[in-house]
């Protein structure tokens, strides 16, 4: 389990893809998927937008 | 023993008191200590554990008292310590009739403590402008979790010792401020503390933070037992190795908040870390009073849940998050919230929906355009380990992002559960609920989840090859279906993203490592002229299973 220590998210993907083809089992099926829905990604951005100026000091709690 | 709490220090002297009916607290309390509120909640909670002993004793001077009072003594030249007097009431839910029972007794039989401090205090200008001398509970911490439906989850195990004898006791701890050298913030991130890194954090280690704070940003002093600002408070948790995501409603709002604050709050409380409530409340004595409207924080570790909430779709019209997500967060079947309010006492349930966020409406608005709310939540604080870069809204939105297209292309011929789930998300109604997990935690839930039938498992040679990930850090967010999460605690699949990672807005997959689904797990294979591609690939269960923590079922 070492070796995985030293291993990217991206190399640790491709591992697992490796591991899952060289087992005997069913073969799957790799599929292209789309996006339609602009919103949520709009949303993730907003977010982030609204957690960069989340700090301000305007009250103490006592 | 331990000279250095008050919770193990050595005692000066020892009292078993019988506490079982007729026996008043009332009674008991006035007697001993006065008009004293928060004892009173901590001895009905007793009561409720089936206390039937309480043991008192005097203390010597334990380390951090002596801190306390050589502080208290900077702030007010003429505060006498000899005048300080702190004792250590045990709770016990067997018969003791002598001191040498003790010895006898396990941890079993310990229900909590509470240190309690007698402080004499005189008027000091810009300090206290009334004299004090009363009793406040320095510290004290009970057993929880006595209903079913509450959830409090990693709670530390504390040591103390009565008449020699040591004794554990699992909970988080609560404290009153002094208002002298501490106030409602310190006892805040004191309990914090306790439930992030398992053990006590001292009021002059949180003012020395904060002192550096103050000094490294340019900011003025102000005596402790005034306040501490939200940003101090954040800093503070940072330097004890919590990292802060914070929801702030003190500003100007022209529309309705982009996230409820209960989702900061549910987002910690769910992993079992701590978050922080800060809120304003009109003051009574305004007339008089500089400061019409006065703060104040609180700390929240668990939550009830309802599984018969009825979750409408009025939510899709009050936040923008739910309508723009399309699915329910699990936060929805969350009733109360658990925590402390220092000026009351310990372990209080508080409905979610009682304070509502501050709404500061800009002046160009009519009032019909913005419904003014002055007293209410101004920021809402959830903590998480400090090396996670994703918080548990943001795997919650790139869930909702990611699963729907995934589950489309799942190949129908894997589980009946493919179309039924198309339903659902054409109703906007799939249920997320995001967790944080290990990989080797992951692979653990694996191994016991189980299909309806009881029968449909994992394989250990597809488990196996999740070893790549045990040492990992996820944000697992787990899909279902308001009847099989709320009632049978059930679940569809799950989404694996990387916590350490900051999420990327581009789509490009980074965070994401894999998913769950009914018949399948989905690897990401890469991008083919920017659209992702994925590898559908079958494993045994076809069916919904139980949710994480939930694997055991009745």
């Amino acid at each position: 389990m070492e070796k995985y220590a030293t291993m990217s998210f991206e190399e640790k993907r491709a591992e697992l893809l490796k591991a899952a083809e060289q087992q005997g089992r069913p073969r799957g099926v790799s599929k292209q998927v789309e996006f339609e829905d602009e919103e949520i990604a709009e949303l993730l951005r907003q977010y982030q937008e609204y957690q960069k100026n989340s700090r301000s000091t305007i009250v103490w709690a006592r | 023993m331990d000279e250095v709490y008050a919770r193990t220090a050595r005692s000066l002297s020892f009292e078993i008191i019988q506490s079982v009916r007729p026996f008043s607290n009332f009674e008991f309390i006035d007697d001993n200590f006065g008009d004293f509120w928060p004892l009173r909640r901590i001895l009905s909670q007793v009561r409720q554990l089936g206390g039937q002993v309480i043991t008192k004793e005097l203390l010597d001077s334990p380390e951090d008292i002596r801190e306390e009072n050589e502080d208290i003594q900077k702030l007010c030249t003429k505060y006498n310590p000899s005048k300080s007097k702190v004792f250590r009431l045990g709770f016990f839910n067997t018969p003791i009739i002598s001191a040498s029972n003790i010895e006898k007794l396990s941890s079993k039989n310990f229900l909590g403590y509470a240190i309690i401090k007698r402080d004499v205090i005189p008027v000091t200008e810009g300090i206290i402008n009334e004299s004090m001398d009363c009793f406040r509970i320095y510290e004290s911490v009970l057993k929880t979790g006595r209903h079913d439906n509450n959830y409090i989850k990693r709670l530390p195990t504390w040591m103390c010792v009565v008449h020699g004898k040591k004794f554990e006791i699992e909970g988080q701890l609560y404290a009153q401020q002094n208002g002298v050298s501490n106030c409602c913030a310190h006892v805040a991130i004191r309990t914090a503390a306790g439930a992030i890194r398992g053990y006590d954090i001292s009021y002059r280690q949180i003012n020395l933070w904060i002192s550096k704070y103050r000094e490294e940003h340019g900011k003025p002093y102000r005596p402790p037992g005034k306040g501490l600002a939200n940003e101090e408070i954040c800093y503070v948790l940072e330097q004890i190795g919590a990292k802060c995501f914070v929801g702030d409603y003190s500003k100007e709002h022209k529309t309705i908040p982009l996230v409820p604050y209960q989702k900061y709050i549910y987002g910690s409380i769910e992993q079992g870390f701590p978050a922080i409530l800060f809120f304003g409340f009109e003051n009574n004595d305004a007339v008089l009073s500089v400061m019409p409207r006065q703060y104040h924080v609180i700390p929240i570790f668990g939550h009830t849940f309802n599984e018969d909430t009825w979750v409408p779709d009025a939510n899709i019209m009050y936040f923008p998050f739910r309508k723009k997500t399309k699915a329910l967060s699990s936060d929805n079947w969350m009733s109360m919230f658990i925590g402390h309010d220092d000026n009351f006492g310990s372990n209080y349930c508080i409905p979610q929906t009682y304070l509502e966020p501050i709404r500061l409406c800009p002046k160009e608005l009519a009032p019909s355009e913005c419904l003014s709310q002055k007293s209410g939540v101004a920021y809402a604080i959830g903590t998480l380990p400090g090396r996670v870069e994703m918080d548990p809204i943001e795997a919650e939105i790139i869930a909702a992002d990611l699963l729907p297209p995934v589950l489309e292309k799942a190949p129908k011929r894997y589980s009946p559960w493919r179309s039924r789930l198309q339903i659902y998300m054409e109703h906007e109604l799939l249920v997320l609920r995001p967790l944080f997990v290990t990989g080797a935690q992951y692979q653990k839930h694996l191994r016991k989840i189980k299909g309806w039938d009881n029968r449909q498992q994992l394989s250990k040679d597809v488990i196996n090859i999740l070893k790549i990930f045990a040492k990992d850090e996820f944000w697992m967010v787990e899909l279902s279906v308001p009847e099989l999460f709320s009632a049978n605690r059930r679940k569809i699949g799950e989404l694996l993203l990387w916590a350490n990672k900051k999420p990327d807005i581009s789509r490009k997959f980074e965070s994401f490592c894999l998913a769950r689904i009914p018949g399948c797990f989905a690897f990401f294979e890469g991008m083919q002229e920017n659209k992702p591609t994925f590898f559908y690939w079958p494993v045994e269960i076809k069916d919904h299973v139980q949710l994480y923590d939930c694997e055991k079922e009745k």
